[in-house]
């Protein structure tokens, strides 16, 4: 291939070489003085190239070869486009390898320069192939030619080293640089060599200890800037004065180099004397570079030498000078632009940084931004195209599926030669695997991911389950626990409620008296009795609440107050009802209190608002949060409170809610109020960390009231760790929101901040995550130091802004994507052809031969298969939503799951596809029954999961009903004690001074007014404890006495081994009989009875027996004590002796009111000396 | 008066004290014949002799109630006694109406004045229902509450213009008929459409304007019964 397009060459040559010998050395001649004068005088070089091409004739390649020379010319005066346009045409009509190369190369120089990655990488990928080329046929190339290789092949690598250098690939940069020596060693071309040095001194592509790369590279400038110095090259000069002004700027490199190189370092300095503004040797330099540059008319490196004074300027604090020189360099910049269409975006954007520093500099901030934004922009649009890359991967793709498909070609070609002798066979095995593939499904992926998603469905909803029965039985047992304790409190009320007959009794005495008008002393004897008596039975009381005191605590825990938020939420339904607004905050406040309790206010305060509040009102829940509680308050725009009602309210204890509130208006019976503040009492109590509840009320009559209280605020690890993160600014919840800040404060003019946060920002990331998110960063720093003058820590940022943002902006696939793009193309065509060819014999033969038989069997295979896969997918993912949810989304689930009705249809329809054969048949049905009954065990588990978690709720709600229902009997009962201890004390003493003397009926007066009092405020606290007791906990049951009995005996068989003492203890009832009543309280009454004399006794003989009127008589007979007939008679009388005999009435009493049969009994009997028996009776029952 | 026997049941000595006291002083024509302090005590006395009165107590010992069943001993063995009750069950209200099933003739209340000579006295003379105050004044609250229901029902036919053929189709529907129901009823000469015209009227008159939207039958039937136009003692079918 390569000789036959090498031949056309060879013959033009030749042909040429005899025709236009005389012509052709001239132009010759004129070719290799534009080259030598390229950079030493751009006129010179565009002189001889325009004679060159006039003087070509026919001599093609040397008119062509001085288009090029033109080009350069263009190309260093920045005409881009006329450089680009001469290489084209030159590239369209010469077939010369050589004049090919040296446009190539030339063409890479002019994309290196505008930042054309493509057109770069295209251009040296052609390059680098005639350069191949020639290498392997370079016997005949004459030496002209071999100079033009020379000098393409290093060029090539120069620019590339160039490229990759300002793309930040240094390795790549210092490869590539270290390539371009080979073809200059001879240093033939000067040019070249000075080229090659200038750029190994000018930085960046020797590694080393920064000192000794420093002084090498000192000495490739010097080198390369004495001999361009000897030979007239002017640009190089010009570039290595540059490049020293550079170099010598940096203190301690100059002092170095100094040291180092002192004659060399003195022999600069006296030859830039007369350029010097007083001793600065790099102003001096600086400004030579640019009177030679200016010279030789290179618009680039003028602007770029500007740009090297001003930063030397910059550098030495003269900012007004560096300004000017920017600014030099900025006006040709312009210039350039507005003359060519190509502009050159790196080196605008270089000197667009340097003019947005010297504003900043000059304190003119606006100037300075708007010259940075610039410069962002360019950095931008200088990025490479990202477009190219994801078309090479496009093309990588095909690529390799033309291969693929090459070598699919080749086997299906392999697979038709024998396709038509195994045809039957295969049709038959083909069956045959279609069957295996149905029978063997539950071995397959799909069949086996659902069976896992059920299994571990079934799973978890099995520990779900095991956790909510769990869940349940803990709640019972509170319920048992509870309930016991609510009976031994309506016990207690109705101790309470005892002394009401003597106290009436009194007051019937002294209203006697007073009927009379005569003072009785009987009367009065008979009156001081009852008072003692109503003391005993205050103090039972009193023993009663001090044993049971701390046994059932608050319940304490720390808990989101949102949680209750959303509970009375609920109530929004009453309230629309009404017409009147809830308006619920959301809150992250967390307290410390009693969960259900703290519920039970919130309600209470609630209801009573909606209570007291007309339609079109609003009842508003605020939570305020303060350092150490959390008030929660409910204000409503109701009918208000009066003053004094509210003084009533706050300040006392206890008071008759019929005196609150306007008279006539619809009133509660107050006792909410008192219980909530009884509960924040008791708060107070339990300990020092409540000393913060309060409860409180203000209104305004007419216009509304607010009740408010207030609970411990608990303060989370989390918010703690937040609140100590946000007093140092070096740690952050996130980086993207400390970035944020770091904006912000940016935007703000806070730079001192941003500076500081972004530098802790910087210094915490340990691994760049994100590089764009660090490139970012950089710029925030930047601009932060930018706007403070901070020149170095602007310099460390923005170049390490400028390099990563190439770096993430750079593609490096270009090269490899054009490659990849011609072997492709060359490719594709041979293989869409092949494959056309096959693909039309191989299809027809297939057609008719096999495909068209089988199409039909095997439609309805796919059929079957898909239908098959999506119906066990559906089952997939129908199951897969049970593993995840709560009683309600379960509940909800399972009332939308219409899968078992949609997969009976589809079972339908794929069992009629396979109707004909019956072993199909067979094993389909068989998966799909499988499918469906393993679908039905997880419904079954979840149905089984949401009734237990409904349960679960169902007893918590029981259990918290019944557990504030105690605490505020507790409230009550206490209260009842505390505040109504005096009277009867009172009223006492009072009767026995009477009995001192003589008596007045001003006494007796006294005295009824003491009691009169006392019965009132004793009845209001009674009816505020009765009204917990409205509600029925009684649970009426048949109950066998078999069942009833064998528990009992068995937990008190227990107790008397527990107990060591030798009492025999025996049980007798008869089978089968039934009674009606709460289990739980009866076995409690079995407990008390036969524990009370347990110590005492010698023997406890339990028995049970009909009695009359289908009565059924529980009998616990004690032997070995011997008790008094009025000991028996007092048995069950109030006493602190006796107290659980006061539960076991309780429960008899309960009995009979819910048993629809008054009139059972418990009491004492005698049977002899040294025994009597306690017996009760309950209802029979069938 | 005759002097007449007493027997006194009651289980706390201290109240006991005062009742014989009451008795002493205020009905001297009364002997009291013996005082029990539990049930067997009570019967021993009995077994004894007759009294002409008993005053019962409800509660005693561990029982609070054990008074019902002995009254209703009483009663089948000696129907000519007089029987109190003497009580402190001042809220139990259903316990008053079960002794006074079980044959009591009058109940006292522990509270208020107590026991007192007039009460005793009618109960002598052979009045029936005999209480003290303070359950006079509950059973008087009760009566009270019961006629005004009854006065308001009627004011509600009146009020809200309702006529016998709202009754019925109130009053049925409340009864679960459907509407085709009752159109089928004798004495309903209406059709479907036009008992739904009579169901949207009904609603118009019984409810403000404000609460008109959304109201379905039961609805409407609820403030039926609400307002009284329906007696929820009185819910029968029409014969048909």
């Amino acid at each position: 291939m390569k000789y036959l397009c090498s031949l056309p060459l060879i013959l033009l040559l030749v042909a040429c070489s005899v025709n236009v010998s005389k012509d052709k050395s001239s132009v010759d001649y004129y070719n290799d003085r534009s080259y030598r004068f390229r950079y030493i005088s751009i006129d010179s070089a565009l002189y001889f190239a325009n004679q060159a091409y006039h003087a070509s004739g026919d001599y093609a390649d040397g008119r062509y070869e001085a288009m090029v020379n033109r080009a350069f010319v263009a190309y260093q005066q920045m005409k881009f486009d006329i450089a680009q346009n001469i290489l084209s045409q030159v590239r369209k009509n010469t077939r010369n390898q050589y004049i090919h190369l040296c446009a190539d190369v030339l063409m890479m120089k002019i994309a290196q320069r505008i930042g054309d990655g493509e057109t770069f990488f295209k251009c040296r990928n052609r390059a680098i192939k005639i350069l191949d080329r020639i290498g392997e046929g370079n016997e005949d190339v004459n030496e002209r030619y071999q100079r033009l290789v020379n000098y393409a092949s290093s060029e090539l690598h120069i620019v590339s080293s160039t490229y990759y250098y300002y793309l930040g690939l240094d390795s790549a940069a210092i490869d590539e640089i270290s390539l371009a020596y080979t073809p200059i060693q001879d240093g033939r071309d000067t040019a070249q060599w000075l080229n090659y040095n200038y750029m190994l001194g000018s930085g960046g592509l020797i590694v080393g200890d920064s000192l000794e790369v420093c002084l090498t590279e000192f000495d490739h400038l010097f080198r390369t800037y004495t001999m361009a110095m000897g030979r007239g090259y002017v640009y190089f000069e010009a570039n290595t004065i540059q490049s020293f002004a550079t170099l010598l700027s940096d203190s301690v490199r100059y002092h170095w180099i100094q040291q180092n190189r002192g004659a060399s370092l003195d022999y600069i300095y006296g030859r830039h004397i007369e350029w010097g503004a007083g001793d600065d040797l790099c102003v001096s330099l600086s400004r030579h570079a640019i009177a030679l540059f200016t010279s030789i008319k290179d618009l680039f490196q003028t602007a770029c030498a500007y740009r090297t004074l001003g930063e030397t300027y910059f550098s030495e604090g003269e900012y007004d000078q560096a300004f000017r020189a920017f600014h030099y360099a900025l006006a040709l910049v312009e210039d350039q632009k507005s003359r060519s269409s190509y502009s050159v975006k790196p080196w605008m954007a270089g000197i667009r940084e340097k003019m947005s520093l010297a504003y900043s500099a000059l304190g003119n901030k606006q100037m300075s931004d708007y010259n940075r934004n610039i410069y962002l922009d360019l950095l931008d649009q200088s990025r490479q195209n990202y477009e190219s890359e994801t078309r090479l991967q496009e093309l990588t793709m095909e690529l390799q599926s033309i291969r693929l498909r090459t070598t699919v070609l080749l086997v299906l070609i392999v697979i038709s030669a024998v396709l038509f002798v195994l045809l039957t066979h295969r049709m038959k095995s083909r069956a045959r695997v279609q069957h295996r593939y149905i029978s063997d499904f539950r071995n397959s992926d799909v069949y086996r991911s659902f069976v896992e998603s059920v299994e571990n469905v079934q799973g978890r909803l099995a520990d779900e389950i095991d956790i909510s029965r769990d869940d349940v039985e803990v709640s019972r047992l509170h319920i048992e626990n509870y309930r016991s304790g609510n009976f031994e409190r309506r016990a207690k009320v109705a101790l309470v409620y005892s002394i009401i007959p003597y106290l009436d009794r009194m007051l019937a005495e002294i209203k006697k008296m007073q009927a009379k008008n005569q003072v009785d002393v009987q009367a009065l004897l008979y009156a001081s009795e009852l008072s003692r008596e109503i003391q005993h039975t205050n103090n039972v009381l009193t023993d009663w609440i001090k044993m049971s005191h701390g046994r059932l605590n608050l319940h304490v825990s720390t808990f989101p107050l949102q949680k209750l938020l959303d509970v009375i939420a609920h109530s929004r339904f009453a309230f629309n009802k009404k017409n009147v607004d809830l308006l619920i905050p959301h809150t992250d406040a967390v307290v410390k209190a009693d969960e259900a309790l703290t519920l039970f206010m919130i309600n209470t305060l609630v209801d009573n608002a909606r209570k007291f509040t007309p339609a079109g009102g609003t009842v508003q829940v605020e939570v305020n949060e303060q350092e150490n509680y959390v008030e929660i308050g409910v204000a409503d725009t109701g009918i208000g409170l009066t003053t004094d009602d509210v003084a009533v309210l706050n300040d006392n204890k206890v008071y008759n809610a019929r005196d609150i509130g306007k008279p006539g208006t619809e009133k509660g019976s107050g006792f909410g109020i008192m219980n909530c503040k009884g509960i924040i009492n008791n708060y107070r109590k339990l300990s020092q960390t409540f000393s913060v509840c309060q409860f409180g009320v203000s209104s305004t009559l007419g216009k509304g009231s607010r009740f408010w209280f207030r609970l411990p605020r608990v303060v989370m690890l989390l918010c703690l760790f937040f609140t100590f993160s946000a007093a140092r600014p070096a740690v952050f919840e996130s980086p993207q929101a400390a970035f944020d800040s770091i904006c912000n404060a940016n935007v703000m003019e806070h730079y001192e901040d941003a500076l500081l946060m972004g530098d802790s920002l910087l210094h915490t990331l340990s691994i760049p995550i994100d590089t764009a998110f660090v490139v970012s960063l950089r710029n925030q720093i930047s601009i932060s130091a930018l706007a403070l003058h901070r020149w170095d820590v602007y310099n460390t940022n923005n170049t390490e802004y400028v390099r990563l943002h190439k770096l993430f902006t750079q593609d490096n696939s270009i090269a490899a994507y054009c490659l990849q793009m011609e072997k492709l193309q060359a490719d594709g065509i041979l293989v869409y052809v092949l494959l056309v060819v096959f693909a039309l014999l191989a299809g027809l033969l297939f057609y008719f031969l096999f495909l068209r038989g089988r199409l039909r069997s095997d439609r309805q295979y796919r059929d079957l298969v898909s239908d098959f896969r999506e119906l066990i997918r559906r089952a997939r993912e129908s199951v897969s939503r049970y593993g995840n949810g709560n009683a309600a989304t379960l509940q909800s689930l399972l009332e939308g799951d219409t899968f078992l009705q949609e997969a009976g249809q589809m079972r339908s329809d794929i069992l009629s596809l396979v109707q004909d054969d019956a072993s199909l048949y067979d094993s389909v049905n068989g998966i799909m029954q499988d499918v469906n009954n393993r679908y039905a065990a997880v419904r079954q588990q979840a149905a089984t999961l949401t009734s237990g978690l409904e349960e679960k709720q169902k007893l918590s709600f029981e259990e918290n009903r019944l557990y504030v229902m105690n605490q505020i009997l507790d409230n009550c009962l206490s209260t009842i004690k505390h505040e109504t201890m005096y009277y009867p004390a009172r009223a006492q003493q009072m009767l026995e001074a009477m009995q001192t003397h003589e008596t007045s009926m001003d006494e007796v007066n006294e005295l009824n007014e003491l009691l009169t009092y006392y019965r009132g405020l004793y009845m209001l606290l009674y009816a505020q404890a009765e009204r917990q007791l409205e509600q029925n906990n009684f649970r009426r049951r048949p109950l066998l006495v078999d069942d009833l009995l064998t528990a009992f005996e068995a937990g008190f068989q227990k107790l008397v081994s527990r107990s060591h003492s030798d009492v025999v203890f025996e049980c007798h009832w008869p089978k089968g009989l039934r009674v009606v009543g709460d289990a739980q309280l009866l076995h409690k009454l079995l407990d008390i009875l036969a524990q009370e004399f347990l110590p005492q006794a010698s023997r406890l003989v339990l028995d049970v027996c009909e009695v009359r009127d289908a009565m059924v008589e529980f009998s616990v007979s004690v032997s070995g004590l011997s008790l008094s007939p009025e000991e028996l008679d007092n048995m069950f009388a109030p006493s602190s002796s006796r107290i659980p005999f006061l539960i076991a009435r309780q429960i008899v009493r309960e009995h009979d009111a819910y048993c629809g049969y008054p009139g059972l009994r418990l009491y004492a009997v005698r049977s002899d000396d040294e025994s009597f028996s306690l017996r009760f009776n309950v209802l029979k029952t069938m | 008066m005759e002097p007449f026997k007493v027997i006194i049941v009651e289980d706390v000595k201290l109240e006991l004290k005062g009742t014989e006291q009451i008795f002493r002083s205020d009905i001297p024509e009364a002997e009291v014949i013996g005082t029990a302090q539990n049930e067997s005590e009570f019967w021993k006395l009995m077994r004894v002799q007759v009294p002409d009165l008993v005053l019962l107590d409800l509660g005693l010992g561990g029982s609070t109630t054990v008074g019902v069943d002995i009254c209703r001993q009483l009663r089948s063995r000696y129907s000519s006694l007089k029987i109190l009750i003497f009580t402190g069950e001042v809220l139990n209200e259903r316990l008053w109406v079960e002794v006074l099933g079980a044959g009591a003739d009058g109940i006292i209340l522990k509270t208020g004045n107590l026991l007192q000579r007039d009460d005793v006295m009618l109960v002598m003379h052979g009045r029936h229902y005999v209480f003290n105050e303070p359950i006079l004044e509950k059973i008087i609250t009760r009566f009270k509450k019961l006629v005004n229901g009854e006065t308001e029902k009627s004011d509600a036919l009146i009020n809200y213009e309702i006529d016998e053929y709202d009754e019925r189709f109130l009053r049925h529907l409340a009864l679960g008929y459907t509407k085709e129901m009752i159109s089928n009823l004798r004495q309903m000469p209406f059709g479907t459409k036009s008992l739904e015209k009579r169901q949207a009227d009904l609603i118009s008159r019984l409810f403000p304007s404000s609460e008109r939207t959304g109201v379905n039958a039961t609805r409407l039937v609820t403030k039926a019964f609400q307002l009284h136009i329906l007696d929820i003692n009185n819910l029968l079918p029409d014969e048909d």
